[in-house]
């Protein structure tokens, strides 16, 4: 099919080609080939797209978008305003389509339906399609066209806000029942779901005493009633429907449909006979017909049409914004009242406000001091700088963890943010253990997207895609780091043995709620990791470049350390997702002499990378930061500093090639230190540091030879070559002790 | 205006005190301030962006 509206874009039929006369009617008789189509098919119009806050039901509706028009204008609304709810209508009469309104269960003490009108309109051709101008209308509004009967039920919906809903007068069986329903009562919704109702659900019900469910009030009408092509006569139902029980019944089937929408906001509680009779009217212009003179309108017993009087203090307006007093006399209060739609009595020094029928919005006196406010212009609120408090900076956690980013930028390092969300293969990629407590995440109510439902439980399990965003951008060297809380939730919070209480929303919570909602909140730690990959040091007229490896990464975690004055100490570990050989575990010490662990840092396992199409040989490293700013000393303390030369030792130990390096240079510390005591006088290892690795003839397969310079030193005297021999003999027995160590050449 | 009876779900005298709450993302004032052409540089970790506001050492590490 050529040119059918579906294949330009223009609509759902794919019937043919689009027919001037028939989309245009009478219209068409003038046109001429090669005239603009554009403008003639209402595809030039412009489409205001409105962002309506969930307080301001009535600015669902053309007509109350067009009063704030009015004010953001700075227009009168008494002339410039013209009201499309301003329609002749037809007195309620006896004849018309019999309603009850039943409720047995009000929620909240409200009755579920306050007013229900109906008409009729009867030979009405209302299921095919309606004239061009109201489809593009509701298409320009976001919504489909259907048939005529639909069509203009939303058209007077987006014009005036009150949904209506159309039934084929030949399927409804006596009386429309307004009701609750029944527990375990089913009905089918126009989407073709059965749904299982709740006794909270308020009903259009129809049949003998009204049993057989025909629609969910305000929320969804029923397949069984709604107009088919067989359709001859429509009924029309325009009703105002409690908010609460709209937005519960909506949430609880997942139907937020547009009636829904305005329903939960508040509709206006004058607007159904109106609106009944502006859908009546386009019925019957656009689907033949005639209109039933009997009109149907029931207000249920002592429901309260007009919002309550609100009384309002003259000067509350001034006093709670604080524009100045003069601004705001009561003569301009009124008038600002009275262009929102109040009507405003002056009771001695109070103002008795009557809000229009379409602000259920406006019942305390602050709800009238914002409309007043907003519409004297917020510029006339006085501004002041308050003074910056002395002594309230930031924290000495925050001060220590902005050291640390700023020595790992200036170690070449750039910080970069992920988003916090990942997923249960991501441990698959990382390799974690099936027991591995990393595996114990969080999972989002909501998430973004359905595909990372978890909190990350490590930074390095999000920062790896940012390497590989970076890689894939041409980054070929890249190292990176991030700072981020991770979520480590309790597993019986997370296997819902012990799951967070969820209080209701009509109360403050109780003290015993509060304490046992924050004891379901998971830890949340700061973690630091970074990523190394390609080069370290690039290439140039100094030499080759340098590929980052383990000690890179090693390294940027003691950067990290030494910016809060602390050392790591360093041993081997096999941890994923790191590679087994080519991981380090990084600790603090502590008082009683065990290390606690505060991270690792290595080369990542190969399978990772693989995994996570990473660049080969990618170094990483993850901290517990938050446990390193706890154990960060306060205060430094000064170094003792001799001025007595220093004396130098060279030792070379040949041990086994599995023995790492920095276990044989503790030993050797130990050892020094042990003989300090019999040489007295404090501390004489100022450092011991490895300097030369060497494997090969003479030292034998599977050993190699570790080369350590000792720098010693005494407070207040020069060190003798009895000193230093001795230190160094202890030093050395007791890496022999240790670790086998055999002098080289010895 | 923040609501009186919020004040009063925590526990402070709607009397004495009023509120007013008003807000702006700070990621949409650094989009202003800075220049940021796509919000969404932000949050994606490419290290040009953070560089341009880092230390300017422009070495790897």
């Amino acid at each position: 099919m050529i040119c059918s509206a579906r294949e330009l874009g223009l609509g759902e039929d794919h019937d043919g080609i689009i027919v001037l006369q028939r989309l245009l009617g009478a219209g068409a008789s003038a046109l001429e080939p090669g005239q603009d189509a554009l403008a003639l098919l209402g595809l030039t119009e412009e489409v205001v797209e409105v962002n309506v806050t969930p307080d301001r039901g009535y600015c669902f509706s053309v007509r109350g978008l067009a009063r704030e028009y009015v004010h953001g204008a700075g227009l009168d609304v008494a002339t410039a305003f013209r009201d499309p709810a301003d329609v002749e209508v037809p007195a309620p009469t006896s004849g018309g389509h019999p309603v009850e309104l039943r409720d047995e269960a009000p929620v909240h003490g409200a009755p579920g339906c306050t007013r229900f009108v109906t008409r009729v309109v009867r030979g009405v051709d209302a299921s095919g399609p309606s004239p061009y101008w109201l489809q593009r209308r509701l298409q320009q509004a976001g919504m489909r066209p259907i048939s005529l009967a639909v069509d203009v039920t939303n058209h007077v919906m987006l014009e005036l806000g009150q949904p209506l809903h159309a039934y084929d007068l030949a399927t409804l069986d006596g009386p429309l029942v307004v009701r609750r329903a029944r527990a375990g009562e089913r009905m089918a919704t126009l989407d073709g779901v059965v749904r299982t109702l709740d006794p909270e659900d308020l009903l259009i019900a129809d049949g003998p005493a009204g049993e057989r469910a025909i629609g969910i009030a305000g929320v969804m009408g029923g397949r069984e009633t709604e107009v088919s092509a067989s359709t001859q006569d429509v009924l029309v139902e325009a009703a105002r429907f409690d908010p609460v029980t709209i937005a519960r019944s909506a949430r609880r089937h997942k139907l937020p449909s547009e009636a829904s929408k305005r329903f939960e906001r508040g509709v206006d509680t004058a607007l159904q006979a109106a609106a009944a009779e502006l859908a009546v009217r386009l019925l019957v212009e656009h689907g033949g017909g005639t209109a039933d003179p009997a009109a149907t309108d029931v207000v249920a017993p002592g429901a309260v049409l007009e919002p309550a009087a609100v009384s309002l203090p003259v000067g509350l307006a001034a006093r709670l914004s604080g524009v100045p007093a003069d601004q705001l006399g009561s003569r301009r209060v009124v008038e600002l009242l009275e262009q929102v739609g109040c009507r405003v009595e002056e009771a001695g020094d109070d103002l008795a406000v009557h809000p229009p029928t379409w602000r259920p919005d406006l019942v305390q006196p602050v709800d009238l001091v914002e409309e007043v406010v907003r519409l004297h212009g917020y510029e006339a609120i006085p501004s002041e700088l308050p003074p910056a408090p002395p002594g309230r900076g930031l924290t000495a956690a925050q001060r220590a963890r902005r050291r640390v980013s700023d020595a790992l930028a200036a170690a070449g390092l750039v910080e970069v943010r992920s988003y916090p969300f990942t997923s249960a293969g991501r441990s698959d990629q990382l390799g974690l253990p099936a027991d591995d407590p990393r595996r114990v995440a969080l999972r989002l109510a909501n998430p973004l997207s359905e595909e990372q439902p978890l909190l990350r439980t490590s930074v390095l399990a999000t920062l790896l895609d940012v390497l590989r965003r970076n890689t894939s951008r041409g980054a070929a060297d890249a190292a990176l780091f991030e700072l981020g809380s991770v979520t480590l939730p309790d597993p019986e919070v997370v296997a819902g043995q012990r799951p967070a209480p969820r209080p209701g929303v009509d109360h403050r919570p109780s003290a015993a709620e509060l304490e046992a909602l924050q004891a379901a909140v998971p830890h949340q730690p700061v973690h630091l990791a970074g990523v190394l990959s390609g080069r370290v040091e690039r290439e140039g007229w100094w030499g080759p470049g340098r590929a980052a490896d383990v000690h890179d990464a090693v390294a940027a975690a003691q950067v990290v350390a030494g910016a809060l004055r602390l050392e790591l100490e360093l041993s081997n570990d096999a941890v994923a997702p790191w590679h087994p050989g080519r991981c380090a575990r990084l600790s603090l010490p502590t008082e009683d002499g065990t290390p606690v662990t505060v991270g690792h840092a290595g080369e990542l396992h190969p399978a990772v990378v693989t995994a996570l199409e990473l660049p080969a040989r990618t170094c990483a490293f993850e901290l517990d930061l938050d446990a390193l700013v706890a154990a960060a000393p306060d205060l430094v303390p000064a170094p003792r500093l001799s001025a007595f030369p220093p004396s130098k030792e060279d030792v070379a130990l040949v041990v086994e090639s599995s023995v790492p390096a920095e276990s044989v240079r503790q030993a050797l510390l130990a050892g020094a230190a042990s003989a300090e005591e019999g040489v007295g006088a404090g501390s004489l290892v100022e450092e011991v540091r490895l300097f030369d690795v060497y494997t090969g003839a003479p030292v034998p397969e599977g050993h190699r030879s570790l080369a350590f310079s000792l720098r010693l030193r005494a407070q207040g005297r020069t060190l003798t070559a009895a000193d230093a021999a001795a230190v160094r003999e202890a030093a050395v027995a007791e890496a022999a002790r240790r670790h086998g160590a055999v002098l080289r050449g010895a | 205006m923040v609501n009186p009876n919020v004040l009063r779900a925590c526990g402070v005298d709607p009397d004495r005190y009023t509120g007013f709450a008003f807000g702006m993302g700070i990621e949409r004032i650094l989009q202003i301030r800075n220049g940021v052409g796509d919000m969404r540089d932000m949050v994606e970790g490419d290290a040009r962006f953070s560089r341009a506001f880092g230390t300017g050492l422009g070495t790897a590490l």
